[in-house]
């Protein structure tokens, strides 16, 4: 096991094509990985198929079946429009899933970008680059991500905004640091003294060995982005009403969670859920991929 | 050590300062209109241009933030829009029911993570371990904002054991104000009822608020001492015969403290985030809840005020926790 592990850390450094199947072998032999890859996989078709898989509009306003507790026909009740709130559910899972991609995707180009330039070149620039990130870092994300969020005005897609430019400078710092280690290696030299310039060392050659780390980092994150655009749109910066976002029907339901508790109960269930199963994945990533590389 | 603090101290000054030069070019860039907004729809334009003025609305951006910046080194954070009041004074009424709630949240995560930590190291595998593994996954994943309503549907509708939310109840008076407290300020005033009371709308916000903290201290506290029980030192200290209680209270202990108390550290930024939302479910007059109000009244004064007021508590923890460091790891020196 252990020699295993040294064996893919080295493989993995050098040339991440080769130990593909390697890779593969380790992260089917992960039970944790597993389960949480199928389930994801789930949760993603659950989103995807959304329109067939709903029993109704999640939309459709229904005043005479106001607040209806749950039964055979409305399996988690009805919220205060009259609308199903399993539906709303359902459709919940779109806009939670979206807007983990969209922060992660943000976060990951802006960070990788810095991080790779500060890291290759190193001196001033990496020194300048450092000390910016460092700000972000020393400062609660979900609190500045309110800031910025309030700034730009509320709504789903400036609480996606606000949260990748909080979460932006630990990739980058990330990235920084397997660039550095990098920039050292042979097959950078072999790239250089071959005429490559520092556009395709950095691109071709640097970027494709940091992916194992990238990936693993985005996949403990999804979680995590998840539960900060809830938790946004639970004070009214994120998605507005009556869109079918579940920290938004979290929201709306506190209102009545005293008498209607199944209002709030089942979409806030479905955040710790889905969250659960990328944590889970996450985890078991972590395990498979990169033995003796942990930040939380 | 001297030098070292003032080092830091320098460079938090520094951190503050972009923070808020970046915190101020963002409230200040929003398409709303504060004026406005506080005027209300009836108000003609010559109102709204007087509360403009006023509350210093008006202007370009840098020299806004100059005469920001210079109020600031006077303690004077700005109007409030929302309570038409000064934030400093705002800040001082709403601060000390946030730091208590954080601080009882605090005390929870560190009185039941650290002990569950170290049980679940002491039997690796067996089901304590599973358990707090289990419990770990739970609370990293919960939405806390969540967690507080079924808490309150719990533990005051169903069991009526617990007050739904609030510091206190309608008919209490507030303890004569010394610390801020009310669980001080009771005890202080000799009043054992009113502390009674003020415990007891203080444990399902502070619960709430630590879960999540809580999961991670216990994985830490598990992961740094299962690391240092198999290091060279501790067979060291095996070997040379000392008793199993002696070896981990003076070698183990105290070496995987370090880590965890890292981990600490980051916490209180979370408990301090965490602070939106719990307030807002249990309507603790805490400077979360007076955030979300202002967020939602474009409040900038009160946004930045709240903003810089808890970067520096922030900052401020991290640099005791490094300290802390020096004492307990004998390698560590400044």
């Amino acid at each position: 096991m252990a020699a295993d592990s040294v064996a893919l850390h080295r493989a993995t450094a050098n040339a991440p094509g080769a130990t593909r199947a390697l890779l593969l072998a380790r992260l089917r032999r992960n039970r944790l990985a597993f389960v949480g890859g199928a389930l994801a996989a789930a949760l993603i078709a659950l989103a995807v198929l959304a329109p067939l898989i709903a029993p109704f509009d999640p939309n459709a306003l229904a005043p005479e079946q106001r607040l209806l507790p749950p039964s055979a026909t409305h399996l988690f009740g009805t919220d205060d429009g009259g609308r199903d709130l399993l539906s709303r559910v359902i459709y919940g899972t779109r806009l939670s899933l979206l807007a983990a991609a969209v922060v992660l995707a943000l976060a990951v180009t802006i960070g990788t970008a810095v991080g790779l330039v500060a890291g290759y070149r190193g001196g001033f620039v990496d020194e300048a680059l450092m000390r910016l990130t460092d700000m972000f870092l020393a400062f609660p994300a979900l609190v500045l991500a309110m800031g910025v969020s309030a700034a730009l005005g509320a709504s789903l897609f400036n609480a996606m905004i606000a949260i990748a430019v909080v979460w932006w400078p630990w990739y980058a710092r990330l990235v920084r640091g397997q660039t550095m280690q990098l920039r050292g290696e042979a097959f950078v030299e072999a790239a250089r003294a071959s005429g490559a310039d520092d556009r395709t060392i950095l691109l071709r050659h640097i970027l494709p060995n940091c992916s194992t780390p990238i990936i693993v980092q985005m996949s403990l994150d999804v979680g995590y982005a998840m539960l900060t655009t809830a938790g946004l749109s639970f004070i009214g910066l994120g998605a507005q009403p009556p869109t079918p976002e579940w920290g938004s029907m979290v929201a709306i339901g506190k209102d009545f969670i005293l008498d209607q508790w199944w209002f709030a109960t089942f979409p806030g269930l479905a955040i710790l859920i889905a969250v659960m199963i990328f944590n889970l994945l996450g985890d078991g990533l972590q395990e498979a991929l990169t033995p003796g590389l942990r930040r939380r | 050590m001297l030098r070292y603090i003032a080092r830091r101290l320098v460079l938090m000054a520094l951190v503050i300062l972009g923070m808020s030069a970046i915190t101020f070019a963002l409230t200040n860039v929003v398409p709303g209109n504060p004026a406005r907004l506080l005027a209300g729809p009836h108000a003609t334009q010559a109102q709204v241009d007087a509360l403009a003025e006023q509350y210093k609305l008006n202007g370009p951006l840098l020299e806004r933030y100059g005469a920001y910046m210079g109020g600031l080194l006077h303690g004077d954070l700005g109007m409030s829009v929302t309570t038409r009041r000064p934030v400093l004074d705002d800040l001082r009424e709403f601060l000390p029911a946030t730091l208590e709630l954080t601080g009882a949240a605090l005390l929870i995560t560190l009185v039941v993570g650290l002990p569950l930590g170290i049980v679940s190291a002491m039997k690796p595998g067996r089901l304590v371990d599973h358990l707090s593994r289990g419990l770990a996954i739970i609370g990293v994943s919960m939405p806390v904002f969540w967690l507080g309503l079924i808490l309150q549907v719990v533990f005051y509708k169903n069991l009526s054991l617990l007050p739904v939310g609030g510091r206190l109840d309608t008919f209490d008076f507030e303890p004569p104000r010394v610390t801020g407290s009310y669980l001080v300020d009771a005890l202080l005033a000799g009043d054992v009822t009113l502390f009674g009371s003020a415990l007891t709308h203080l444990i399902l916000p502070a619960a709430t608020l630590a879960v999540g903290s809580l999961a991670i201290i216990t994985r830490m506290t598990r992961a740094s001492l299962l690391e240092t029980m198999s290091a060279d030192f501790v067979r060291t200290a095996r070997a040379k015969g000392l008793g199993n209680g002696q070896v981990m209270v003076r070698h183990v202990f105290r070496s995987a403290l370090v880590p965890t108390l890292t981990v600490i550290g980051l916490q209180v930024g979370y408990l301090l985030a965490g602070n939106f939302l719990v307030e807002s479910v249990f309507n603790w007059p805490g400077i979360g809840l007076y955030a979300v109000g202002a967020i939602h009244n474009l409040d900038y004064a009160a946004i930045m005020g709240v903003t810089l007021l808890i970067s520096v508590i922030y900052v401020l923890v991290n640099l005791i926790v490094d300290l802390l460091y020096a004492a307990l790891d004998p390698r560590i020196t400044y």
